[in-house]
C-alpha cells in the first residue's frame, strides 16, 4: 500500500485497522490517496457531494437539534418537547413506545409491560391531539420515529388527522416518518411480525402517498443506526442503507412516480459510532456512493435529486453503565464526528443511555453539548474541513470500495428483501455483534467501564423513572373511543383496509377512513396481519 | 467448551415488546461455544418460558429485558413458575437494568441479574456457580 512512501516510521506490529478492519498506515500521505481526488470531491453543493450537500454548509443552515424525546402518555411527552424547543431544540424528534411501533394496543394482552416504555404511548388519534399540543405544526419540523411500517401507516394517518383538526394544510407539514421495513423484519423483534414483502410494501405505500399529498414530508428515513446498533460494522451499515434506499427508489419508479419527485424525499438517518476517522469517513463515502448511484442508474443529473440527507444520532450501543458522565465525551467526539461528517442534524445520546431512557438532566446535558459544539468550537465555520487530509480521503475511498463490494453481494441475492427473507441480513448482524463482543474479551478493543477501569468506584446515576399510571389512562382512553364511535362506520372502514391490504392498490386511503372511524392503533396493525400473515426471525 | 456448562441446557427469552436482540443472541451464541445447549424461544410469555423450561428439563432459565419491562416480566415469570412447581430451577436476567432494580429482582429470588457491561466471561462463571448450587440443591 505504501509502496512509493519513503522509509518513515516503520508499521511494526501485528496490522493497526480501523474497526471495520481497513488498514491504518502509521502516517498517510499522498501516497496513499488514488489519483483523480479532485473528481471524487467536487466542491461542497455539487456532485458527487463528498464534501457536504450545499454550498455554505453550517453557514447558512446549521444541522437540527433533534433531541429524540418519548415515554409514558402523550401528555408527559408534550411536556418534554416543549422543555426541548424551549431550551434551544430546532425540531421535534418523537419515539413511540413498543407495542405502538408493532401495532398492537395497550391494551393488548402482551403489551402491558411495555406501554409508554421506550417511547410514548398512542392508541388513537386524539393522543396525536394531545402530543402536539400547543406546538406549530405549520413551523416546527416533526420527525415520528415510527420505525416499523406497521405502526408508521397508522401513526402518520392520526397525525395528518390532528393538522387537518387544527386547519393546517398537508402542504404546510414537514418532517419525517421513519418508516423502514428492515425495522420491523430484522433489527428489532417482535411476536407477530409483518413477513419482509409485506412490510415493504407498506413503506412504499406511505411513501407513494406522502409523495403524492404532503409535499414537504420525508416519508421513508433509511435507518442505519439502528442496522449499526444491532451489530453492523461502519460497512455493513452503509451498505444496508444504500442498499435500502436503492430498494425503496426501484420501487418508487416501478410504481411510475418521478425520481425528480421522490429522490428530493428519501432521507437517511446515520449512527455516529467511537472509530473517528472511519465514521467520518463514511458519511462522506455514502453521500458520494448515492450521487453516483444516481446519476448512473436512475440517470438522474438534477443535484437535488442527488442528495443524501441525513439525520445522525450518536451510537447508544456505545454507552457504558459503569463510569456514565464518561458518555458525555465519548457522545461528544461521536458528535463532532457527525458534524465534520456534514449531517444535517443530530441527536446526542444522554449520559444515562446504558441505564434507562434520559433524565431530564441527562436529556439537557446532551441538548447543551450540541450547543457547545455550535457555538463554541468554530466547527461549523468551514464546509467538510478535513477535505483533503491524506488519512480522510484514503479512508472514504476504502470505506467506498468495501461498501460497493457488500452491496453487490446484496443484489446478487436479489436484493434487499430477499436478503432478509433468506436470514442473511440477520446473519450478517450476529456475526458481526459476537465479533464485537469477542474484541472485548480479548481486549482488543478496550472500553472505559467495560474492559478498562471497570474496578474503580463510580458516581450513581439516577434513572429515569416512568410516572406512573400511564397503562392506566391508555386503558381507559380506549375504552372511551370504543365505546364512543359508531360500530356500523368503524367495522366498514376496517373491512375496507383489510381488503386494501390483500389487493395490489395503496392501502393509506383506507388507513385514513379508519382512523377517521376512529380504529385504533392495535385494530390496523391486526388488519394487516390478517391480510399478510406473519413470520419467524431467522436469527437462531 | 467450559466443563462446568457443557452439556446443561438453558431456555432463553425475550419478553413482552421488548425489541432489542443483539444482547441476547450474543449471550446465547456464547452459551452454545461454551458448550451449553441453548432453547432460543424469541419472544415468549412468561406461561410459556415456564412451560416450557419444564417440559425439556431445563437447568437453567436466561432472559433478557433492555426496555424496561424487567421489573414486571420477571416476576411474572417466578409466578408462572411457582404455579408449575418449578422454582428449582434457577432464572437469571441480563440486559438495561438499574442497579436498584437489580437488588429488587434478586431480592424476588432471581439467581443473577447482568446488567449492561457484562462480560462474557462473567456470564460463565456466574452460571457455573449457579448451576453447581442450583445440583447441590436439588439432586437431578
Amino acid at each position: 500500500m505504501h509502496e512509493q512512501d519513503s522509509p518513515g516510521p516503520a508499521d511494526t506490529g501485528p496490522a493497526v485497522t480501523t474497526a471495520s478492519g481497513i488498514p491504518v498506515p502509521v502516517v498517510a500521505t499522498s501516497a496513499d490517496v488514488r489519483d483523480g481526488l479532485a473528481e471524487r470531491l467536487g466542491q461542497p453543493g455539487e456532485y458527487p457531494f463528498t464534501r457536504g450537500i450545499r454550498p455554505q454548509m453550517y453557514r447558512t443552515r446549521p444541522w437540527t437539534i433533534r433531541q429524540l424525546a418519548g415515554f409514558g402518555t402523550a401528555r408527559d411527552t408534550n411536556q418534554r418537547y416543549r422543555m426541548l424547543l424551549e431550551q434551544g431544540a430546532t425540531g421535534v424528534n418523537g419515539v413511540f413506545d413498543y407495542p405502538s411501533l408493532r401495532g398492537f394496543d395497550s391494551d393488548d394482552p402482551g403489551a402491558a409491560s411495555d406501554v409508554g416504555r421506550g417511547g410514548v404511548a398512542v392508541d388513537v388519534r386524539d393522543d396525536f391531539g394531545e402530543l402536539f399540543d400547543g406546538i406549530d405544526l405549520a413551523s416546527v419540523s416533526v420527525s415520528l420515529v415510527s420505525s416499523q411500517p406497521i405502526g408508521a401507516v397508522s401513526h402518520f394517518a392520526m397525525f395528518l388527522h390532528t393538522a387537518a383538526a387544527r386547519g393546517v394544510r398537508p402542504e404546510a407539514l414537514a418532517g419525517t416518518s421513519q418508516n423502514d421495513f428492515l425495522m420491523e423484519t430484522a433489527i428489532t423483534i417482535a411476536p407477530q411480525a409483518l413477513p419482509p414483502a409485506a412490510s415493504f410494501r407498506l413503506e412504499c405505500d406511505l411513501a407513494e402517498y406522502v409523495l403524492q399529498h404532503v409535499p414537504r414530508w420525508n416519508p421513508v428515513s433509511v435507518s442505519g443506526y439502528n442496522y449499526r446498533e444491532a451489530g453492523a460494522d461502519a460497512i455493513g451499515e452503509g451498505a444496508l442503507t444504500l442498499a435500502h434506499g436503492q430498494a425503496v427508489a426501484r420501487e418508487l419508479g416501478r410504481r411510475g412516480i418521478d425520481p425528480l419527485v421522490f429522490l428530493p424525499r428519501i432521507s437517511f438517518f446515520l449512527d455516529s459510532h467511537s472509530d473517528f476517522f472511519e465514521e467520518i469517513a463514511k458519511f462522506r463515502a455514502l453521500r458520494r456512493m448515492w450521487a453516483r448511484w444516481v446519476r448512473d442508474e436512475l440517470g438522474v443529473t438534477e443535484p437535488a435529486a442527488q442528495r443524501f440527507r441525513f439525520h445522525t444520532q450518536t451510537a447508544g450501543v456505545t454507552s457504558t453503565a459503569r463510569h456514565a458522565h464518561v458518555n458525555i465525551a465519548r457522545s461528544m467526539t461521536q458528535g463532532l464526528a457527525a458534524v465534520l461528517g456534514g449531517t444535517q442534524s443530530l441527536h446526542i445520546d444522554g449520559y444515562d443511555e446504558a441505564i434507562s431512557i434520559p433524565t431530564e438532566h441527562a436529556a439537557r446535558t446532551a441538548l447543551y453539548s450540541q450547543l457547545v459544539l455550535l457555538h463554541e468550537t468554530g466547527v461549523a465555520r468551514s464546509a467538510d474541513p478535513l477535505g483533503g487530509s491524506y488519512l480522510v480521503e484514503y479512508l472514504t475511498d476504502a470505506v467506498e470500495e468495501r461498501t460497493s463490494a457488500l452491496i453487490a453481494t446484496i443484489d446478487a441475492m436479489g436484493g434487499l428483501v430477499a436478503a432478509t427473507e433468506a436470514g442473511w441480513v440477520h446473519r450478517e448482524l450476529a456475526s458481526t455483534a459476537f465479533a464485537d463482543a469477542s474484541a472485548l474479551e480479548t481486549g482488543e478493543q478496550l472500553v472505559v467501564g467495560l474492559n478498562l477501569e471497570a474496578d474503580q468506584d463510580d458516581a450513581p446515576v439516577e434513572p429515569f423513572r416512568l410516572p406512573p399510571g400511564t397503562l392506566a389512562e391508555q386503558c381507559r382512553r380506549l375504552a372511551e373511543v370504543r365505546a364512543r364511535r359508531d360500530a356500523g362506520p368503524w367495522s366498514a372502514a376496517i373491512g375496507e383496509l383489510e381488503k386494501a391490504a390483500l389487493g395490489d392498490g395503496n392501502v393509506i386511503p383506507a388507513v385514513l377512513r379508519a382512523v377517521e372511524a376512529d380504529a385504533t392503533v392495535g385494530e390496523i396493525g391486526a388488519a394487516f396481519r390478517r391480510a399478510a400473515g406473519t413470520w419467524e426471525f431467522p436469527l437462531w | 467448551m467450559v466443563s462446568a456448562l457443557a452439556g446443561r441446557r438453558v431456555v432463553v427469552a425475550k419478553l413482552g415488546f421488548d425489541a432489542h436482540w443483539r444482547g441476547v443472541i450474543v449471550v446465547a451464541n456464547a452459551l452454545r461455544n461454551a458448550g451449553m445447549e441453548v432453547i432460543y424461544l424469541g419472544h415468549a410469555t412468561p406461561a410459556q418460558v415456564a412451560a416450557t423450561a419444564i417440559q425439556e428439563d431445563a437447568d437453567l432459565i436466561g432472559l433478557s429485558s433492555l426496555s424496561g419491562n424487567h421489573l414486571d416480566e420477571a416476576a411474572a415469570v417466578l409466578r408462572e413458575l411457582g404455579a408449575r412447581d418449578g422454582l428449582d430451577i434457577p432464572v437469571i436476567i441480563g440486559g438495561t437494568i438499574p442497579a436498584e432494580d437489580a437488588r429488587t429482582l434478586t431480592g424476588a429470588g432471581l439467581s443473577a441479574v447482568f446488567p449492561t457491561g457484562s462480560s462474557l466471561a462473567q456470564i460463565r462463571e456466574q452460571i457455573a456457580g449457579i448451576l453447581d448450587a442450583s445440583d447441590q440443591a436439588v439432586p437431578r
